[in-house]
């Protein structure tokens, strides 16, 4: 059941970076990518069938290269849009999950994502139904999918 | 004979990129006007001519469902051209919008391609207003 959360997880976060934001995604990471700092993060909830939350987390230096990526007119970009950048990639990679794990005739809603500008211990008292860790150029992104009070089929799909 | 488009969307990333997707596409832009949510997008409609809407669904203080159901309740956009351009993946929601609404749907993450050809399709392959009168704001609308 897991490893169905964890494949949809790693299908919609790997398509965003390469077809949203132009970069490559690597499934094995080396020491540079595996050591590198907290960057930047954010989260969407969401409601519907199932309710939870997507994070994602940046490690490294990594977040101007997406911005410049999605927006290569812009010669510096700011920290307001490399936060908006991140806030938008997350929430892509969440409205395409949802489906994945929902069913597409599911109707969910997104609330607007949130930053989360320093690393702090998760509150969250569950762990999540999933997490993923993928490496990009200059560091890595973690994703963690919590649910609440959801029971999963063991093809994925929430009931 | 050019187009006045508005962008309804919540990340000023997203709306800098369809910006510029828009500008190089090939397609007669005259005005791209920009707003963050439901309520701005309804306050840009009452001020410019527009002539094609492209809107997000999921926006804080007034998403895009809320913002094309005022769109439609008023006559005075009933000939506006509106694209939805969504993380949504409800083929539920989708159809709905399409069915009431909406004349196009492009799914983020979207090639520049894709949103071109919607954009294209949606106008009609033509370039924009019919006549040639210059851009005036709607008078007095009332959502």
């Amino acid at each position: 059941m897991e490893m169905q959360l964890k494949n949809h997880l790693s299908q919609s976060a790997v398509r965003t970076f390469e077809e949203l934001a132009f970069v490559f995604t690597d499934s094995e990471l080396d020491e540079m990518q595996l050591e590198a700092p907290f960057e930047a993060g954010a989260t969407v909830a969401f409601d519907g069938p199932m309710r939870g939350r997507l994070s994602l987390r940046l490690y490294g230096d990594i977040l101007e290269t997406l911005t410049q990526n999605m927006l290569p007119d812009l010669e510096k970009s700011s920290h307001a849009m490399r936060i908006d950048t991140l806030k938008e990639i997350t929430n892509v990679i969440c409205g395409n999950l949802l489906p994945l794990i929902g069913g597409e005739a599911a109707i969910f809603d997104l609330h607007p994502p949130e930053s989360d500008d320093i690393e702090s211990p998760d509150t969250v008292p569950v762990p999540p139904a999933t997490m993923m860790v993928v490496g990009l150029e200059g560091g890595r992104a973690e994703l963690s999918l919590y649910l609440e009070e959801t029971e999963v089929m063991d093809n994925g799909v929430a009931q | 004979m050019s187009l006045n488009i508005l962008i309804v969307d919540d990340s000023a990333t997203m709306r800098r990129m369809i910006t510029r997707t828009l500008h190089l596409s090939g397609l007669p832009v005259d005005g791209v006007f920009e707003a963050a949510n439901g309520r701005e997008g309804l306050l840009a409609l009452a001020k410019n001519r527009i002539d094609l809407a492209l809107i997000d669904i999921n926006m804080p203080e007034m998403n895009g469902e809320e913002m094309i159901a005022r769109i439609r309740q008023n006559p005075t956009f009933k000939d506006l051209a509106v694209v939805v351009v969504s993380t949504e993946g409800s083929t539920t929601r989708i159809a709905s919008l399409m069915r009431e609404a909406a004349v196009g749907f492009v799914h983020k993450p979207f090639t520049p391609e894709r949103l071109s050809q919607v954009v294209y399709e949606v106008t009609g392959g033509t370039h924009g207003n019919a006549t040639e009168e210059p851009s005036e704001p709607v008078s007095g609308p009332d959502f």
